[in-house]
C-alpha cells in the first residue's frame, strides 16, 4: 500500500520557484507583446527595478449593498423556553395525580393524569417552536430535547417512586454481589460471563461511598436515552447535514424507541459505545466514496454516466489510496485510540453489541468509507481473546445458548406466542409489532430518497446488518429487540425521507407536527404497557432487603413470580430456586410447584397479582387465596403482609417435639 | 487439543503486543510525510511486525480453545456434554426486555 503526501501539489517548492523566476508587469507597455515579461536571470543577479505603486484612482464609492435584515424572531424568542418550563412545572403535578393503584392491562397510559399528557404536549411544542424559529438556538433545542425525553421516556421515572422492571433490580443485585466480594460469582447467571458493566458500577458505588444504586436505577433510562439522542444528532449531522434534520432525527429516535433497553443494563451502555464508534467512523474518519480524481465507484453516480469496465473499476479502486480526513495527525490518532478503547470496552460488557458494531464496521471497511481500517482488526481480536480466554467457562458449558433454535423459532416466539392477556395487553403488544414494521418502512423509504440524492446504499446496509443476530436464536423477542441496533440508522434515513416530503410540499410540516404528538403519545402507551406488573414500590424494596437480611445465608428465597425487586441483593448468598420442569416460576402452577420446590421463603408482590390477572387471566385475589391456602395447610407461616405484598416462611422446627 | 490455562498469560501478552505494534504503525503512518507511490521502510517493518504478531496470536488462540470451539460449532456438540466439567444450569443470557410482548416472562431476562 502506498502512502500519500497530504500537502497540496507544489507546496514546499513554491519559494524556490519564485526566487528563480520573476514575473514583472510593465505599466504602459504594448499589451500584445509586453503585458507580461518573463525575465530569466542570466549569469549574475538581475537588476532590481523599483516599480511605482499603482494606487486606485479616487472615484465615487460603489453603492452600498442594502443591509440584510434578520428575519424577525418575534414570539419565537420566548415561546420555546416558556413551553419547556411549563412542561417541567407540570411534572410534579403529573406525579401527584397519577394513580398507580389503578394500573390495568393498558398500563401507564390509562392512569396518567391530564397534567402528564399536558407536559408531554408542551415538551413537543417547545421542540417544534424552536425548530420553526427563524433563528434557531442550539442550546434551546438541546434543552427542549432534554425536556421531551424527560416527559416521554422519563415519565415512569417521574411518576413512580422507585425504578421499575425486575431485571434492573437484578442487575443492581449483580453489582451488589461484586461490590461485596470483589469477585464475579460462579454458576449464578450466564450474564456474569460478561461482567464489565457490573464491575464498573460496583467500582462507581464503592468510589462514591453509596450503599445502594436505587436512585441511579430510577433515573438511568432518561439519562441514557439523552446520551443516545446526542449520538443520533451527531450521526445525523454527518449523514444528512442541515440545521433542522439532525434534531428531527434525534426526536424520531426517541419517539420510535419503544424497545426499552435503556434500563440499568449492559446493553444500554453498549449502545452508547456503539454510537460513539459509529459517530467517529461516519464523522471525522469518513472518507469519500470516490477517489480524488473523480473516478466513479459502484454504482455509477448518474444513470447516463458511462460505466467503466468492471476490471478497471476494481483496479482503480485497489490502486487508489484512501482519502485522508482533513484532521491534524494527532487528532486522528486520538480518535483511533478512543475508537479502539470503545471496541475493547464493548467486548466484555455485552454479548450482542460487539457483533453488531463489528458487522457495521466490516461493511464500511469493505466499501472504503473510513480511514483506520485496522480498528476492525482491533475489534475482532478483542472479541476473540475475550470469548476464547476470559469466557472459556461460558462456551465450554453453555454453548447451546449460542447455537440455539434458529431464527424462525425466535420470530415465532417473539411475535406469535406472546399475544396473550386482556384486551389492553393484546392491543399494546400489537402496537409493539406494528411500530418496528413502521420503522422499517420509514427506513426503506428514506434509503430510496438517500439513493436518489447521493447514490449510496451503504446506510441501509448499516441498518440491516444487525438483523443477522436474530439468527442467533436466543428465543423470545430478540427479533423485535434487535430493531434497536438498526434504529439509529433507520431513523436518520427516515428523517431524510420526511425532509424530502416537506421540501416538496411545505404544508406537510403541520402533518408531521401532529404525527410527532401521536408518536410520543403512543411511545408512552407502548413503553408503559406492562406497567401493571412491572411497577415496583418503595415498600417492596424495603421488605425484600429486610427479608434477605433476616434469612440465614444458604437458604432459598423464591418469588412467587419473577417480578418485583427480588434480585436486588443476596445473589451470592441465597439461592433463588432450582430449575424444575414445568415450573419456570412458582406461579405457573402454584401448589404443585411450591410442593416441588418447597423454598424456605416465598415473596409475593402486587405486581405478581396483577400479572396473573391481566396477563394470565387468573381471577382477582388469586394470590391472597393462595397465601391463605398455604398458611392453612401449615406449610408456611405469614410473617409480613400489606395488601398483596407478603412474605411466607417455613414454620420453625419444633425443637421440643423430639425431646 | 488440551488447553493449558497457564498459557493464557501469553495470549494476553501477545494481544497487548499487537495493540502496541498497531499503535506504533498508526503513529508512523499518520505523522509521516510519505510520498505517493513509496511506502517508508519504517511502515513496512511495522506492517510486517503486525502480521507476525497477529499470526502468533492466532496460533495461541487456536491452541487455547479456538480449535475446540470451532469443532464444537461445526459438529453442533456442546463441550460440556463431551466429557468436560459441567456448570450448573444458569439463566437466560439474553438481555431482558421489559417492553417486549411478553414482558417479564423470561426468567432472569
Amino acid at each position: 500500500m502506498r502512502s500519500t503526501d497530504i500537502r497540496s501539489p507544489g507546496e514546499g517548492k513554491r519559494a524556490d520557484t519564485e526566487s528563480a523566476t520573476t514575473y514583472l508587469r510593465t505599466a504602459g507597455a504594448d499589451p500584445e507583446t509586453s503585458a507580461t515579461t518573463y525575465l530569466r536571470p542570466a549569469g549574475g543577479d538581475p537588476e532590481t527595478t523599483a516599480l511605482p505603486v499603482q494606487r486606485p484612482l479616487p472615484g465615487p464609492p460603489p453603492p452600498a449593498a442594502p443591509p440584510v435584515e434578520p428575519r424577525p424572531v418575534g414570539m419565537f424568542r420566548w415561546l420555546s423556553p416558556l413551553l419547556a418550563l411549563l412542561a417541567v412545572a407540570l411534572l410534579p403535578l403529573a406525579a401527584a395525580t397519577t394513580d398507580l393503584d389503578a394500573l390495568d392491562g393498558w398500563g401507564l397510559a390509562r392512569v396518567l393524569g391530564p397534567a402528564a399528557w399536558a407536559a408531554l404536549l408542551c415538551a413537543v411544542a417547545a421542540c417544534l417552536a424552536e425548530l420553526w424559529s427563524p433563528q434557531r438556538r442550539i442550546p434551546m433545542l438541546s434543552a427542549a430535547t432534554g425536556v421531551l425525553i424527560l416527559c416521554s421516556t422519563g415519565l415512569p421515572s417521574v411518576v413512580e417512586p422507585t425504578a421499575r422492571f425486575t431485571t434492573a433490580w437484578l442487575i443492581a443485585g449483580f453489582t451488589d454481589s461484586i461490590a461485596g466480594t470483589g469477585q464475579v460469582p460462579d454458576g449464578v447467571d450466564a450474564r456474569f460471563y460478561w461482567p464489565a458493566f457490573f464491575a464498573q458500577w460496583a467500582f462507581f458505588r464503592d468510589a462514591g461511598g453509596a450503599v445502594d444504586l436505587d436512585t441511579v436505577l430510577r433515573w438511568f433510562p432518561p439519562v441514557v436515552v439523552t446520551v443516545w439522542a446526542i449520538g443520533i444528532y451527531a450521526l445525523a449531522r454527518s449523514m444528512l447535514g442541515g440545521t433542522r434534520a439532525p434534531w428531527a432525527a434525534a426526536w424520531l429516535f426517541v419517539g420510535l424507541n419503544w424497545i426499552e433497553q435503556d434500563y440499568f443494563s449492559p446493553q444500554a451502555t453498549g449502545i452508547v459505545l456503539m454510537l460513539t464508534v459509529l459517530t467517529f467512523v461516519l464523522g471525522p474518519l469518513a472518507t469519500r466514496r470516490t477517489d480524488a480524481a473523480g473516478v466513479p465507484g459502484w454504482p455509477a453516480p448518474h444513470a447516463d454516466a458511462p460505466r467503466l469496465p468492471l476490471l478497471r473499476r476494481w483496479l482503480v479502486s485497489a490502486m487508489t489510496p484512501p482519502n485522508r480526513p482533513t484532521l491534524p495527525p494527532r487528532q486522528l490518532l486520538l480518535i483511533y485510540f478512543c475508537v479502539a478503547l470503545c471496541l475493547m470496552a464493548i467486548a466484555p460488557a455485552h454479548q450482542l453489541t460487539p457483533f453488531a458494531i463489528l458487522g457495521q464496521l466490516v461493511l464500511l471497511a469493505v466499501v472504503g468509507r473510513f480511514r483506520g481500517r485496522g480498528l476492525v482488526l482491533v475489534g475482532f481480536v478483542a472479541v476473540a481473546v475475550f470469548i476464547l480466554i476470559a469466557g472459556r467457562d461460558f462456551w465450554q458449558n453453555q454453548l447451546s445458548l449460542l447455537t440455539g433454535d434458529g431464527s424462525s423459532g425466535a420470530l415465532e416466539a417473539g411475535v406469535g406466542d406472546r399475544l396473550t392477556g386482556d384486551s389492553g395487553q393484546v392491543a399494546v403488544k400489537l402496537l409493539r409489532i406494528a411500530v418496528p414494521g413502521l420503522t422499517y418502512l420509514l427506513g426503506i423509504a428514506g434509503a430510496w430518497v438517500y439513493w436518489r440524492r447521493r447514490r449510496d446504499l451503504v446506510p441501509i446496509g448499516l441498518a440491516v446488518v444487525p438483523m443477522g443476530f436474530a439468527a442467533q436464536g436466543y428465543g423470545g423477542e430478540v427479533f423485535l429487540r434487535i430493531v434497536l441496533y438498526g434504529l439509529p440508522i433507520l431513523v436518520i434515513l427516515g428523517t431524510d425521507f420526511l425532509r424530502a416530503v416537506v421540501r416538496r410540499r411545505r404544508w406537510t410540516e403541520i402533518v408531521l407536527a401532529v404525527g410527532m404528538v401521536v408518536i410520543f403519545g403512543s411511545v408512552v402507551l407502548i413503553r408503559g404497557g406492562n406497567e401493571a406488573y412491572q411497577v415496583v414500590t418503595a415498600e417492596e424494596v424495603q421488605v425484600t432487603r429486610q427479608v434477605y437480611a433476616e434469612t440465614p445465608p444458604g437458604q432459598e428465597i423464591v418469588p412467587l413470580s419473577n417480578l418485583g425487586p427480588t434480585g436486588l441483593t443476596g445473589i451470592n448468598t441465597h439461592s433463588r430456586g432450582t430449575i424444575i420442569e414445568g415450573c419456570t416460576q412458582l406461579a405457573d402452577d402454584p401448589i404443585p410447584c411450591i410442593d416441588e420446590e418447597y423454598p424456605d421463603v416465598i415473596l409475593t408482590y402486587k405486581s405478581v397479582e396483577a400479572e396473573g390477572v391481566v396477563l394470565k387471566g387468573y381471577r382477582p385475589g388469586w394470590t391472597l387465596d393462595l397465601i391463605q391456602e398455604l398458611v392453612a395447610s401449615g406449610r408456611y407461616v405469614l410473617t409480613y403482609q400489606d395488601g398483596y405484598t407478603a412474605v411466607l416462611k417455613k414454620p420453625a422446627p419444633d425443637l421440643g417435639a423430639g425431646s | 487439543m488440551v488447553i493449558d490455562p497457564a498459557l493464557d498469560i501469553w495470549v494476553w501478552a501477545t494481544a497487548a503486543l499487537l495493540l502496541v505494534v498497531m499503535g506504533a504503525r498508526a503513529w508512523v503512518v499518520e505523522t509521516g510525510r510519505g510520498q505517493l507511490g513509496r511506502t517508508p521502510a519504517t511502515v513496512r517493518v511495522l506492517t510486517g511486525s503486525t502480521v507476525a504478531v497477529l499470526a502468533v496470536l492466532a496460533g495461541l488462540l487456536v491452541m487455547q480453545g479456538g480449535a475446540q470451539l470451532t469443532e464444537a460449532l461445526l459438529t453442533g456438540t456442546d463441550p460440556a456434554t463431551a466429557g468436560e466439567q459441567g456448570d450448573p444450569a444458569v439463566g437466560d443470557p439474553g438481555p431482558g426486555d421489559p417492553a417486549a410482548p411478553d414482558g417479564p416472562a423470561t426468567p432472569g431476562g
